[in-house]
């Protein structure tokens, strides 16, 4: 059973950051990744992340987004979760909705499928409109990764 | 003698597409709504495409390997094959690259996609 609290802490969470565009949120959420040695390059992550929501949008109707991708600038499985402030930002043009929640994910290329559980759980939490107001609401990270801590997807 | 028909680097890399077009159509069922049936149907288009340029035999042992849980595909790190973390032989590499031999795993059996 995967558990959230294995990849998110209050060091991983942002509050509160400001971004009016999609590359722009990607490399504030990719930022803990980076400091942290799991990103070894970020263009190159950057760059695949743009790829992947190429591909198929990773907004939820709900609005909630899950940036991932595979990687070679990936040295392991990690998670950053951004709440931005209202109104958020349409960050995908497939999807007619605001986001305000991100769980960006960054997947190791050789491991293509290690996130699906992980993504699966996550998606469960953000489907849940009390979860999401919960999130929204919190005033700091530790708050934030407290939460997600403890859902265990029941 | 004419030498036996292995499957081309070429090849390979198609089917390493199709696996991760494979698994972002895995991606799509968690994140979108089943009413959203547009969304899957983009990407099983893209699926049919792919498979289109892959030779049937390759295509069958693929999914064989899928099918049993494992990837049917995978990269190597240096000569480590990344699917079961065993070595591969440095020679068995080389004849890869040239086409001499199939891009398999001895170990595992995955396709190795070993593009530098």
């Amino acid at each position: 059973m995967i558990l959230l609290r294995n990849f998110i802490t209050k060091e991983n969470v942002l509050l509160g950051f400001s971004t009016v565009s999609q590359s722009e949120a990607l490399k504030s959420l990719m930022q803990p990744m980076i400091d942290s040695g799991v990103v070894t390059d970020g263009d190159l992550f950057l760059s695949d992340l743009l790829d992947r929501e190429n591909k198929m949008t990773t907004v939820m109707e709900n609005g909630v987004a899950f940036p991932h991708a595979r990687s070679n600038a990936i040295k392991k499985m990690a998670v950053t979760v951004g709440i931005l402030p209202e109104p958020g930002i349409e960050f995908s043009l497939e999807q007619d909705v605001m986001s305000r929640i991100f769980f960006l994910i960054g997947v190791p290329s050789y491991a293509p499928t290690v996130h699906l559980p992980l993504l699966s759980l996550l998606a469960k939490f953000a489907n849940q409109k009390i979860n999401r107001e919960k999130l929204l609401t919190v005033k700091t990270c530790g708050t934030a990764s407290k939460i997600l801590s403890n859902y265990k997807g029941g | 003698m004419p030498k036996k028909k292995t499957n081309n680097l070429s090849e390979v890399l198609k089917l390493h597409e199709l696996q991760e077009t494979e698994i972002t159509r895995d991606e799509t069922k968690i994140l979108h709504n089943p009413n959203e049936k547009e969304k899957l149907e983009k990407l099983d288009a893209i699926i049919k495409e792919i498979e289109s340029h892959i030779p049937e035999s390759m295509l069958s042992r693929y999914r064989k390997l899928r099918n049993s849980g494992s990837l049917g595909v995978t990269k190597i790190k240096g000569t480590m094959c990344m699917g079961c973390y065993i070595s591969i032989p440095q020679g068995d590499i080389n004849r890869m690259k040239k086409g001499l031999i199939a891009s398999i795993c001895s170990h595992c059996g995955c396709y190795l996609n070993i593009e530098e």
